[in-house]
């Protein structure tokens, strides 16, 4: 089981994560609600994979997940992150594969769909 | 299908298989879109602006009771009710952000090869009322719902 990173502005979407990840045996490192949190995160906890909003407030340089992806490459080139997105974002999810990110999952978010994606993942 | 009712009725169905399928909460099939001069949003509400070749706002509006069975069976697994209210009108945006992003790609305008940027969603909480801009154009949609409204509005 996987020691998990939860990033999204959205309060909601975090704890509706977080309770899907812990009922499928994963760990919750740690919570972030902007791209800059969750750099700062990520260099913090390690965690074995990242679950990431792609539209977020900006926060410092940081404009949204794909800039958050960026950074955490350069961290860590095989750092493993899920983008979390919906169906009109299809643009932000290629730029965000192209970025280092390893898959995506589309809102409204399910448990067997997040289950099957964090397997190919972490493969 | 002009532009102005082809978004609020792709909307509108959304919504319903929104609740039907991942909110498992009882909603009516039909819906009616009218074209008003105002509207009175209800507890919650939630705008989200449109630009690039389609400009607007589409807004989402329900009451605090409908907000939090929406937020009850969104979560997985149990909820307390502390965590219900406090959630509620973040799911509200959420929600709508959801579906307007679910139905973009289907709006002409993109299957033509437009572009539509959407803002981050807007909350706006007790009851607010927004009246038609001179030239503007504003419609209402309404669905029922658990024996409450949800509306859905689009006005430029």
């Amino acid at each position: 089981m996987a020691k998990i990173l939860v990033v999204d502005d959205a309060k909601i979407m975090r704890a509706n994560i977080k309770k899907m990840l812990m009922e499928l045996g994963h760990t919750i490192t740690g919570e972030a609600g902007n791209g800059q949190e969750g750099i700062d995160q990520f260099k913090l906890f390690k965690p074995d994979l990242v679950t990431m909003d792609i539209t977020m407030p900006p926060e410092g340089l940081i404009s949204d997940g794909i800039d958050a992806v960026k950074e955490i490459i350069k961290i860590n080139p095989d750092a493993k992150i899920i983008m979390v997105t919906s169906h009109g974002e299809q643009d932000k999810v290629i730029k965000a594969i192209q970025a280092g990110a390893s898959n995506y999952i589309l809102k409204p978010l399910k448990i067997d769909k997040l289950e099957e994606v964090i397997a190919k993942v972490l493969k | 299908m002009n532009n102005d009712c082809e978004i609020l009725t792709k909307l509108a169905q959304r919504t319903i298989s929104y609740f039907h399928e991942d909110l498992a909460i009882e909603i009516d099939n039909d819906f009616s879109i009218s074209d008003v001069d105002k509207i009175e949003y209800f507890d919650i509400s939630t705008l989200i602006s449109l630009n690039g070749d389609m400009a607007g706002t589409v807004g989402m509006s329900v009451t605090n009771k409908l907000s939090h069975t929406m937020v009850e069976n969104f979560i997985y697994g149990d909820i307390s009710q502390a965590e219900i209210e406090e959630m509620a009108s973040e799911n509200v945006a959420e929600t709508l952000n959801i579906t307007l992003g679910n139905i973009l790609k289907e709006l002409s305008v993109i299957k033509t090869g437009g572009n539509i940027n959407i803002s981050t969603p807007y909350t706006m909480h007790n009851s607010v009322s927004v009246t038609k801009k001179k030239n503007g154009k504003m419609f209402l949609c309404k669905i029922k719902s658990n024996d409450e409204i949800i509306l859905l509005s689009y006005f430029v």
